[in-house]
């Protein structure tokens, strides 16, 4: 009992950095659509069958219903798209879902840089008799503190989890696989078959501790277990390509049949750089960090060629076949032409679209339960919440049966693309139904 | 008579140069002893061999034990006292604060009821001190606020605070005029007389001869000279020492 | 020959030699295999930049008597510069308050909100700036200028930098303490930093190549990309060049003569003033150049990174003792390279794991360990450089009727976390928190003058300790936090002790360094306590728990009251105030007279007696406990502990604002404690003068600099400085003498 306590504890503490891989697979969003562009009708009824809303504007003599918004706004790092995304969807549904019952959605921002301010702003939701549900933005600091003023007492939607207590917290949901979803799945993909027969794997890992747990517990153990052999190795956060080039070597990439790098974007630049001066070509499967804007930017405006990414199973970017029930094309065309039409030039990449989707997803919760929904009432339905989520994985939501060891995260899939020759294929996603549930035993 | 303080063969060198050499010292109870020399003779080298603050060849014996191998504070605890040519007071303590620090000894449940209960011990003991060199007045002014001569009456009020069997003072009279300077030696001469052994530096020959008892005299690190006032006032190698070296004196 | 058998044969002798042999010895394994050799030749990169950091950190410390701890974030602001004209072809300006602001604010107050006068720009445009295209989300600009022309007016931008440091920061900081110049170096550091992050984000940038990228084959299958190699070459050409110019030239001879003594350069005919300034205009260009350069080997830019590499450039300088061009630039190398080595090596499956993972950090204690190996191996302190005349810490006063101003200090805040709102609570708790940081810094810093800066990561190693023992052994609330304060003791002296053989500035690179590794290797090691922290249960005794989220009811009127609970503001506030008192009878009692002693001469406290070794022991681990208790109410505060709010940067943070309150005496530390994140001060600013939050470093970093420089007694020496020259003036009046007068500390 007591190993397993310590092996969670230290899961948990891994699971950090890697959030941020499933959150930006699932919203990098092409930018900047030029301004001035035609003013798109966006089909409002596939939002409104969605938070069961009527068309139209809220009304704006009713009072507005507050959600506790809580983002880290300023500072290193700092996730400002986030909060843009949940703006825009307040906008969107204040004008065309009709808000909550007619009531007009309001956020009650807090911005956190600090540990001193996360607990600063579960302080004020709490005090706040307006606040009866909390939206976190994306916090890798403050999380701690401000989930330990409100657990319990309100519920909270995690918007993109980063840190143990987004995935741990009681009273907290997160309607993603998050990170250990992802690294999990990863490790699942390959035991399952779908990259061929595979004997060994070549991992190369940064060595915040973050990415170097994950990797220690959420994907060697998995992919022993299955009988395949596993190198190791663990580079700093800002090894360059010469040394990631020595890195590459060490783990044996040029030989083993999969070859996993696990590291922030920059990372993943200096491992395409190393591979490429190598002149070596293993198969590459990663998180979806790996094909940040940074990655696009210094390939000139592709991707990496037939590299694999993981993520939470959904992508803008993969073939527009509408053949799933749940999510079609048509939810991430909808989002792009809401952005057309309400902030052309607003940053919509990265925490941006999980954040759209949260904000609508609280819509739909209201709009049952109406505008005076108390925080016990709200914090069953958040539990209860079916989903699926608005722009994510397509699959049903069950919170608190997924991982023992994450109760909250909601979701138990995980996706797989590929870019290969100037084209996104999808490989194990919702778009062709073979989705993967990282949890499963 | 016991020998308070001795050395044989102390060495100090810096680098290449033999700043001391080979000197052999003895300062017996009760005696006021000299050490004069021209400028760069080794003097201040030798107090600060003999109070732990230069590394040393050579014996250092104080009271019948070696002090070799013992720290500047050690010696300093065993009653080794000294003081400096430019006083060196602590600047952010008051005049009594400066005395207590030399008088008070630390230890584990002084400092626990301290914490609680601070008591300052034996201020009476120190005021006395303070009231022999004129400056009870100024016990609770600050040392930047006094003139150099009284900076200097502090530094050996400190010195004394310490309780020391024997004194080494380096160049107390510097920066006096002479009147101030024969005041000093007064000062001095009635400390001895009280039962102190002082080790006196000074390259004021006036003073020194006027007040020692027996005089060694150093030039370029080595022993040129050593006796009664009287025996130096004649001797030649001292004579030549200071003119050749056309020193001041 | 004797003399050197002599020294070989002392025990320190023996340690050396001892050292140089495991050294070699080392070394013959690393090169018998290729891929740890492949691995140390790796690192040349990192080590160039290292290496030209500290050979920046070594001329201004000849040149100004400063030891520059933003020089990290002189090469990172470099490399923005650079990036800012290279993609877009626009040169980045730092925010300036805009006096136009007022006369808008003037209009609105009359009714007209639409009224806006013209902000000063963020950005002035040197070139019309490339195409943009987008794809997949990312904007690709084609370059708006090209490599050499960018470098070209980075580095000129570099050099008026480097001027106007001397002329506005450290010129006036001339004659200032030692702890000035650390103060202005790390205000400095925080400033260019907040700049950067205020125009770029903190998001890392990506740059494109400037130096060829080729791998260059050695024998044996190693080899080594062209950029490293040239990187390398460069730094190699530099010390040549500096070397050549202070063994040669009148100018470098007479800054050589300048750092040992500065009326030595006036006799070469060359004010010290001047020699100054031109070593800074040197040293940011030659930083400049270097943040220039690395940036496109490492593919990316962001404003963290380089700028941390200061911790082993000044290990490198320190063991070149700051002078030495050729040792420093071989220990910086030696330190990239042997990170590099390090890295490779805990990644091998016979190098001992803990809970499964390879040990964390340990690149990242290196540097300490240097700086302990040289301490230990090297007999005499470190010289300190001399000027004409430096000017001592702050006055260290003694508080007068300590007991009843405490109380009523205790008791007017204690009522106080009663009436006002949550956000002020907060802010109040945060204030206690921070003051008791502070007041460990009181007793170390401001009674017995050495610098420390690990104060933080003493604080988290109390609050972990905390966390573990009532997680794993349910130990209770008092005992709790004491044991983690004896933790802090603990560790506070294993750093602390090989650190006594240095004071001044190179205690607090020592100190530095101590902190990096304190939080690489023990907070952030997932084996022990993990990056996201562990959390903490609230106090409880009798049956009574007492932490910030404890439901509470009021006292008068009855009903639960707003969170968070004010009994915990209140418990921390006596603890707050015990510590006071006790801090304050150490400097009313022996123990404080001694450490004033040891700080102001240590010579002649030797002299008198006073152990200056135990002097300063005994401070280390006062201050050590008095931190380890802050780190165990902070846990409690947030009901957590993680360890990024205890690494290095908040350390350097905490003595900054310290420093700010008034280093020397406790109401200092109650003023500092107001200062620091989240305290009263960020609550002013925010909620009354309606600043935005991401202003706050900014402004936190430039009053750091103008204390420095104006009023190094710091806010309370200052308010107390104030009080006395009013009572004087009130005696003068009658045609009285006030009793004691201050000692003068001018600027």
């Amino acid at each position: 009992m007591e190993d397993r306590k310590s092996f969670s504890n230290r899961a948990l503490r891994g699971a950090g950095v890697l959030a941020a891989a499933g959150a930006m697979f699932m919203a990098t969003v092409v930018t900047a659509i030029p301004a001035g562009a035609t003013t798109y009708k966006a089909n409002t009824n596939l939002a409104l069958s969605y938070t069961g809303g009527k068309a139209g504007k809220a009304n704006a003599k009713l009072t507005p219903i507050t959600i506790g918004y809580v983002n880290q706004q300023y500072g290193n790092p700092s996730y400002p798209e986030a909060t843009q995304g949940a703006q825009l969807a307040v906008k969107y549904v204040n004008n065309q879902l009709g808000g909550i019952q007619g009531h007009p959605i309001k956020l009650s921002t807090c911005y956190v840089a600090t540990e001193e301010d996360g607990q600063k702003c579960g302080t004020q939701f709490l005090n706040n008799p307006a606040v009866s549900l909390v939206l976190t933005g994306a916090m890798s600091v403050g999380a701690s503190s401000m989930m330990s003023v409100l657990a319990g007492q309100k519920p909270i939607i995690v918007g993109n989890g980063l840190t143990a207590p987004d995935f741990t917290t009681k009273g907290a949901v997160t309607y993603t696989p998050g990170a250990p979803g992802v690294v999990e799945g990863l490790s699942k993909f390959v035991t399952q078959g779908s990259l061929g027969t595979v004997k060994s794997v070549a991992i190369v890992a940064t060595t915040d501790a973050a990415a170097e747990t994950s990797v220690k517990l959420l994907m060697t153990p998995i992919l022993e277990a299955a009988g395949i052999k596993v190198s190791e190795v663990f580079v700093a956060p800002t090894t360059s390509g010469a040394a990631m080039e020595s890195a590459l070597k060490a783990a044996g990439a040029s030989t083993a049949d999969v070859f996993i790098p696990i590291t922030p974007v920059q990372g993943c630049i200096s491992v395409y750089d190393a591979l490429k001066s190598l002149g070596i070509h293993p198969k590459v499967l990663t998180t979806g960090l790996c094909y940040g804007t940074p990655m696009v930017q210094a390939l000139g405006g592709t991707f990496p060629n037939g590299w694999y990414f993981g993520g939470y199973g959904a992508s803008y970017f993969a073939p527009l076949v509408n053949n799933n029930k749940y999510l079609s094309s048509s939810q991430t065309k909808l989002y792009e032409n809401i952005v057309k039409q309400y902030n052309p030039r607003m940053q919509y990449t990265g925490f941006a679209g999980p954040e759209f989707g949260n904000v609508l997803t609280i819509d739909s919760i209201y709009n049952k339960l109406g505008p005076t929904a108390t925080s016990a009432q709200l914090a069953t339905a958040t539990v209860n919440f079916q989903g699926p989520q608005w722009l994510v994985s397509g699959t049903p939501v069950s919170c608190g049966n997924i991982s023992p060891l994450f109760p909250s995260i909601c979701v138990g899939q995980m996706g797989i693309e590929q870019f290969k020759n100037g084209k996104w294929v999808a490989i194990a996603d919702v778009y062709n139904n073979k989705l993967i549930n990282p949890f499963a035993k | 008579m016991t020998t308070m303080l001795s050395t044989t063969g102390l060495t100090v060198t810096f680098g290449v140069n033999k700043a001391v050499d080979d000197l052999d010292l003895v300062v017996e109870a009760g005696q006021l002893v000299g050490l004069i020399g021209p400028n760069g003779a080794g003097k201040t080298t030798t107090v600060d061999a003999i109070s732990g603050f230069v590394p040393c060849r050579g014996e250092v014996d104080f009271l019948g034990t070696s002090m070799t191998s013992l720290s500047a504070t050690a010696r300093a605890r065993a009653g080794l006292g000294r003081t400096w040519q430019s006083s060196e007071l602590f600047d952010d303590l008051t005049v009594l604060e400066n005395l207590q620090v030399a008088a008070e000894k630390i230890s584990t449940k002084g400092f626990l009821r301290d914490l609680v209960n601070p008591r300052n011990d034996d201020v009476e003991a120190l005021e006395k001190i303070l009231a022999s060199v004129d400056l009870l007045a100024a016990k609770n002014q600050l040392p930047t606020e006094l003139s150099h001569g009284q900076r200097k009456l502090v530094g050996v009020a400190r010195a004394l605070a310490a309780s020391p069997a024997v004194l080494c003072m380096d160049e107390p009279a510097a920066g006096l005029d002479s009147t101030e300077s024969l005041e000093l030696g007064g000062r001095i001469r009635s400390l001895v007389d009280g039962g102190l052994s002082v080790l006196l530096i000074d390259h004021d020959m006036g003073l020194v001869l006027t007040v020692c008892d027996v005089i060694y005299v150093l030039d370029f690190g080595r022993l040129i000279a050593k006796g009664t006032p009287e025996e130096i006032r004649s001797s030649p190698a001292v004579i030549e020492a200071y003119l050749g070296g056309g020193s001041d004196a | 020959m004797s003399r050197y058998l002599q020294r070989w044969t002392t025990p320190r002798g023996i340690a050396a030699q001892v050292a140089i042999l495991l050294g070699v010895a080392l070394a013959i394994v690393i090169l018998i295999s290729a891929n740890q050799t492949q691995a140390l030749v790796l690192g040349l990169g990192a080590g160039a930049l290292i290496a030209a950091l500290a050979l920046s950190i070594t001329l201004n410390y000849q040149g100004s008597g400063v030891v520059n701890f933003s020089v990290g974030a002189m090469a990172m602001y470099a490399s923005y510069i650079y990036f800012g004209l290279r993609t877009d072809g626009k040169l980045f300006l730092p925010p300036i308050p805009n006096p136009l602001a007022l006369i808008e604010g003037v209009v609105h107050l009359f009714g007209a909100p639409g009224f806006r006068l013209p902000a000063f720009p963020a950005f002035i445009s040197v070139s019309n700036g490339g195409s943009t295209s987008y794809s997949y989300g990312a904007a690709i600009k084609t370059a708006a200028m090209s490599a050499p022309e960018a470098m070209v007016i980075a580095l000129a931008e570099c050099a008026v930098l480097g001027l106007l440091f001397h002329l506005l920061i450290f010129r006036p900081l001339r004659k200032a303490p030692v702890l000035a110049k650390v103060v202005a170096s790390i205000g400095l550091f925080i400033l260019l930093q907040e700049i950067v992050v205020l125009r770029f984000g903190s998001d890392a940038q990506t740059v494109s190549p400037i130096l060829p990228q080729h791998p260059v084959s050695l024998p044996r299958g190693i080899h080594i990309p062209s950029d490293q190699l040239f990187l390398t070459a460069i730094v190699i050409l530099v010390t040549f060049l500096l070397w050549g110019i202070f063994k040669y030239t009148r100018y470098g001879i007479a800054t050589r003569a300048a750092a040992e003594n500065e009326k030595g350069s006036l006799i070469l005919g060359f004010s010290p003033d001047f020699l100054a300034g031109v070593n800074w205009v040197g040293s940011t260009v030659l930083v400049g150049l270097f943040g220039i350069l690395i940036g496109p080997i490492n593919q990316s830019i962001d404003p963290y990174t380089v700028t941390l590499l200061v911790i082993p450039a000044l290990a490198a300088a320190l063991l070149a003792r700051f002078t030495s061009f050729s040792v420093t630039v071989i220990a910086g190398l030696g330190i990239g390279m042997a990170s590099s080595w390090i890295q490779y090596i805990t990644n091998q499956s016979w190098f001992p794991k803990v809970g499964g993972a390879a040990l964390p950090g340990l690149s990242d204690a290196l540097p300490f360990v240097i700086i302990i190996v040289v301490l230990m191996l090297r007999g005499k302190s470190l010289p300190t450089r001399g000027s004409i005349e430096t000017i001592k810490l702050p006055f260290a006063p003694k508080a007068k009727r300590a007991l009843p101003s405490t109380a009523l200090f205790t008791i007017v805040a204690a009522v106080l976390l009663f009436v006002v709102t949550p956000d002020w609570r907060l802010a109040i708790v945060n204030a206690t928190v921070g003051a008791v940081i502070c007041l460990s810094l009181v007793v170390l810093t401001g009674y017995v003058g050495q610098i420390s800066l690990m104060q933080m990561a003493l604080a988290g190693m109390s609050g972990f300790t905390l966390s573990k023992v009532a997680d794993a052994y349910h130990i209770p609330f008092p005992i709790g936090p004491l044991l983690g304060a004896v933790v802090a003791v603990g560790v506070g002296l294993l750093a602390g002790i090989p650190a006594l053989r240095v004071r001044g500035v190179n205690l607090a690179v020592a100190t530095f360094a101590a902190a990096m590794t304190i939080q690489s290797v023990v907070l952030g090691n997932p084996a022990w306590s993990g990056t996201n922290g562990a959390s903490v249960a609230p106090p409880s005794m009798f049956g009574v728990t007492f932490g910030p989220n404890q439901p509470w009811s009021k006292i008068f009127g009855g009903g639960k009251g707003l969170l968070p609970n004010p009994w915990f503001g209140v418990f921390c506030l006596v603890v707050l105030a015990l510590l006071i008192l006790g801090v304050v009878n150490i400097r009313r009692s022996r123990t404080g007279r001694q450490m004033l002693a040891v700080r102001a001469n240590e010579r002649a406290a030797a002299a008198a007696g006073v152990s200056v070794s135990g002097t300063k022991i005994l401070a280390f681990a006062i201050s050590a406990f008095i931190a380890g208790i802050g780190g165990a109410l902070s846990g409690y505060r947030f009901g957590s502990v993680t360890a990024d709010y205890f690494g290095a940067v908040p350390s350097m943070l905490f003595l900054a604002f310290a420093y700010l309150g008034g280093i020397s005496s406790v109401s200092g530390a109650v003023v500092g404690g107001m200062l620091v994140a989240g305290g009263i001060s960020t609550m002013i600013l925010t909620s009354w003068l309606h600043v935005s939050d991401q202003y706050t470093l900014l402004i936190a970093g430039t009053g750091l600099i103008l204390m420095a420089i104006f009023n190094p007694q710091g806010v309370a020496g200052g308010i107390r400085e104030l009080s006395h020259s009013l009572q004087a003036r009130r005696h003068a009046k009658r045609g009285e003498q006030p009793e004691v007068e201050l000692q003068e500390v001018s600027s």
